[in-house]
């Protein structure tokens, strides 16, 4: 016997490669989008600081344009860590 | 022959008392009248006086105005005169109903020549009536020579003019007597026959005879005498129920299951034609010149008109009502019907018996189990458009539709129906379903409470702009006065809202939106999740916006999302297969939060070389995407593929744990229930429940028990099972539903498992507890501590109990339950 497969369609999820499942700031998940977002994923993505905290991007940006320049969770100064 | 004889020279000596009896009252009458006034016009004073009394007396009940009239005269006389009105009231009856009434109906029914009035003939050219008028008078015509001779000129009755009241009516009962005699003539001219019969059996009268003119004249003279006795108001409830019959019957024969024609208007027509034509005779013909009496029959004529009309539009409507539900059923067809349904809504007050019939219609007919969701929703559609014809304040859609929408609310799968026929571009409700008001805001239209608000805060408003300038507290003190809470008739504007078109009135069914958005989300993500096609996705699109319009951009959120997940993984899996040259295998790769949650299932794993490819995959989108991961629900998806037996080629579609399955036999022919269950990681009893898929597709067969092999040769497939060759595609639906089934039903079980594992450690930590315990405590303590767990009645935990008494964990002694030991 022989089987040959033509089409193997599965059905996978993404999630964000975070340690915490919320953003610190807007509470949202972060595999949903901040609160001014519509859709998740590229869209609204979260990014890291210095301190290993996440936030979504929207969320720490409006914090440091509010002339906060720490991270809200450790205070610690707000650097951004680009990943890869 | 002996007793009709005897019987006739009864009623004669009868007669002679009455007569004589009336004749002294007569006398008594006259004597008052001469001794008052002598002179002509006060008699003719007296006559309109006594005219008076009659009048108005036989209006309330011909009886007391017998007593009324005795009262002056001789209290023995009450009797007698009791019985010559009813005799009187019997003979007309009688009269009418074995004589007049059919003659002339058929008379009036078709064309003819009513006293040189010519009844056109419009009405009806098919009409029974017509034709029967036509051979009564073909009869006629043939007997008209022979009988003309014995025809006595009826006219001479019409002579006598006594201002007497007393006497006429004696003189009326003569007449008819004598007109009833000379039917008899017409009827047998034997003289014999004739002195057999008596006066008060006229009703044995034949029928057949047809002489209409005759007829004709005899009651003219008839009508005439009794107008100017005023006697026409007694006979109202002979004519009223004559004619009333008249009605219904022609009512119901016309209408009758006929909805497609407008026919109130026809029916007017007839009345006005026949009814009205009819009545005018009886009463405008007084055959007296006097202005008075014209006037007072105009009067009268005008009051019975106007209760006819109302009789008519009420027999109509009531024939239509009946029959409501079966033109709601044939909506649109029935329109017409509808129409002058809603004429008569405008005319009579039929409001409340309109409701309760057509609700008690629907709850026999619609409103059961055995009605299909799907017809009940199509004729709760018909329903609001039919209603909103008849009454387009919506009050009637509200009261009728309140039942059926109750009773689907109740159903499971009305939520369903709506949304697959919504989506369904087949169906009506699409057309509906795509023509979105723009202008309408969809917050008011769906949220039904915030209407009120909104409508009483614009009256409140209007109010204050009206009074304007004046001092701000004073109108709102005399706001506060005013106002009156709205009541459910009087504000329309709510229930036109809410009927505002189909789609908005089943959406109603339900109190939120949110079930609706629910429910489309589910199935959105059944349609997407089997989607082989992505160009299909435009169609889903489409109907994402368009609900959108309806309810509002926000929860319709997560099916945007869902429909944009798979757009991108189209793209994605183009770019990641680009990479890799292999076609095969894809993945629909989803933001899990705004699915449906999906349902957790069996572990399993895939064969290897499909695990190899996933990993593939899953690094590939980690380079693309980073940093995010991939998390695989390997129970769900589909896989396509060809099964080759011996040059057999078979294509199915299965899910991905039979593709599974039957990947592994295709290295090894013979496989043990246990190697498969190894190598796939999955528990043997759902390889068990999922295998039984393939021997179903005679791919694979149990030849012993718990081993498999492939299906090679034909000699196989006749052992297997007397199935015919028809297997492969066709088959897979009808299988696979059935194994599906199955599964679902092993998953109850599992969890009802698991539910009995909690009990049971409870049960053994109370034993252990408090030693020894009988069953009702027990129950008690279940039901107090583990209510989310523990719903079993106190007969399932006996049964439960005895499980673990025969698995020796516990044993039961003088009705108390302890640990065995």
């Amino acid at each position: 016997m022989k089987v040959t497969i033509r089409k193997w369609q599965t059905v996978s999820s993404w999630h964000w490669d975070v340690s915490e499942e919320c953003c610190g700031i807007c509470r949202m998940q972060f595999d949903a989008c901040c609160v001014d977002c519509k859709m998740p994923g590229d869209d609204c993505p979260p990014v890291w600081g210095a301190c290993k905290h996440a936030f979504h991007m929207h969320c720490i940006l409006k914090w440091l344009n509010s002339n906060q320049q720490q991270c809200p969770m450790c205070r610690s100064n707000w650097e951004f860590v680009t990943t890869d | 022959m002996d007793r009709l004889m005897n019987k006739s020279s009864e009623i004669d000596k009868v007669w002679n008392e009455v007569t004589s009896k009336i004749s002294l009252t007569k006398d008594i009458y006259l004597g008052t009248s001469t001794s008052s006034s002598s002179t002509a016009t006060t008699q003719q004073q007296q006559y309109i006086k006594s005219n008076r009394i009659v009048e108005c007396t036989y209006k309330t009940s011909p009886l007391t105005s017998v007593i009324s009239k005795v009262d002056q005269v001789d209290i023995k006389e009450l009797e007698i005169s009791d019985f010559l009105l009813h005799w009187y009231i019997d003979n007309i009856k009688i009269y009418f109903n074995n004589h007049l009434c059919r003659e002339f109906w058929e008379y009036f029914g078709g064309l003819g020549k009513v006293d040189g009035l010519l009844l056109k003939s419009t009405i009806d050219y098919d009409d029974k009536y017509n034709t029967h008028f036509i051979n009564a008078i073909e009869v006629f015509n043939k007997k008209k020579k022979k009988i003309k001779k014995t025809i006595k000129p009826i006219s001479i009755l019409n002579d006598d003019d006594d201002d007497d009241e007393e006497e006429e009516e004696m003189e009326e009962e003569e007449e008819m007597e004598e007109e009833i005699e000379e039917d008899e003539q017409h009827g047998d001219l034997s003289q014999m026959e004739r002195s057999q019969t008596s006066m008060i059996e006229m009703s044995f009268m034949n029928e057949s005879f047809t002489d209409i003119n005759t007829k004709e004249i005899a009651f003219i003279n008839l009508c005439i005498k009794l107008n100017k006795l005023n006697f026409i108001i007694i006979s109202e409830d002979i004519f009223t129920t004559i004619l009333l019959s008249k009605i219904t019957e022609n009512i119901e024969k016309k209408c009758k299951d006929v909805f497609d024609k407008y026919l109130l208007k026809s029916i007017i027509k007839w009345a006005d034609n026949i009814i009205f034509k009819w009545l005018s005779i009886i009463l405008l013909r007084d055959g007296q010149d006097s202005t008075d009496f014209r006037a007072r029959g105009q009067d009268v004529f005008e009051q019975w008109r106007n209760r006819m009309e109302f009789s008519i539009y009420d027999n109509f409507s009531q024939q239509r009502i009946s029959q409501l539900f079966d033109m709601i059923v044939q909506f649109p067809d029935s329109t017409p019907a509808l129409e002058d349904l809603a004429v008569c809504y405008q005319k009579i007050p039929i409001q409340k018996s309109l409701i309760a019939s057509l609700v008690r219609q629907f709850k026999a007919r619609l409103l059961h189990p055995g009605a299909n969701t799907n017809d009940i929703i199509t004729q709760f559609i018909s329903t609001i458009q039919a209603m909103k014809l008849i009454d387009p304040t919506c009050f009637v859609v509200d009261a009728v539709g309140h039942p059926i929408r109750t009773y689907l609310s109740q159903r499971e799968d009305t939520i369903r129906s709506i949304i697959s026929s919504c989506t369904d571009e087949e169906s009506d409700i699409y057309a509906d379903f795509c023509q979105v008001d723009q202008d309408t805001d969809h917050t008011t239209a769906t949220k039904g409470d915030h209407i009120c608000d909104g409508d009483i805060d614009v009256y409140i408003d209007d109010y204050a702009d009206q009074d304007q300038g004046q001092d701000q507290q004073s109108s709102k003190t005399k706001k506060k006065k005013q106002w009156q809470p709205a009541t459910k008739e009087s504000h329309p504007t709510l229930q036109i809202q809410k009927y505002k078109d189909t789609i908005t009135s089943l959406v109603n069914i339900y109190d939120s939106t949110d079930l609706f958005v629910n429910e489309y989300r589910l199935m959105l993500s059944q349609r997407l999740y089997a989607m082989t096609n992505y160009d299909d996705i435009d169609k889903e699109i489409r109907n994402v916006e368009l609900l959108k319009l309806r309810f509002g951009e926000h929860s319709l959120q997560s099916c945007e999302i869902m429909i944009k997940d798979i757009q991108d993984s189209k793209r994605l899996n183009q770019q990641i297969s680009k990479q890799f040259k292999q076609s095969n295998f894809s993945s629909l790769i989803l933001s899990n939060l705004f699915w449906p949650t999906f349902n957790k299932n069996e572990e399993f794993n895939y064969p290897q070389n499909i695990l190899d490819q996933m990993e593939n995959f899953n690094k590939e989108y980690q380079k693309i995407k980073a940093p995010r991961k991939l998390e695989y629900h390997k129970h769900m998806g589909f896989v396509e593929l060809d099964i080759e037996i011996n040059g057999n080629i078979t294509t199915l579609t299965v899910s991905p744990i039979h593709a599974s399955i039957i990947c592994l036999f295709e290295s090894k022919e013979i496989l043990t229930l246990e190697e498969i269950s190894n190598e796939l990681k999955m528990k043997s009893d759902l390889v068990k429940r999922k295998i039984i898929y393939w021997i179903n597709q005679q791919i694979l067969i149990e030849f012993e028990r718990g081993v498999y092999k492939i299906v090679t040769s034909d000699k196989d497939k006749d052992d297997d099972d007397d199935q015919e060759e028809g297997f492969g595609q066709t088959d897979s639906g009808t299988t696979q539903a059935g194994e599906e089934e199955d599964v679902d039903s092993s998953a109850n079980k599992e969890k009802e498992e698991e539910q009995w594992n909690v009990v049971e450690n409870f049960v053994i930590g109370m034993l252990t507890n408090f030693k020894s315990m009988p069953i009702d405590r027990m129950h008690n303590m279940l039901t107090m501590f583990n209510p989310d767990v523990y719903t079993s009645s106190m007969t399932d935990l006996k049964q439960f109990l005895t499980r673990l008494q025969n698995q020796d964990k516990i044993e039961l002694s003088s009705g108390e339950y302890k640990i065995k030991k």
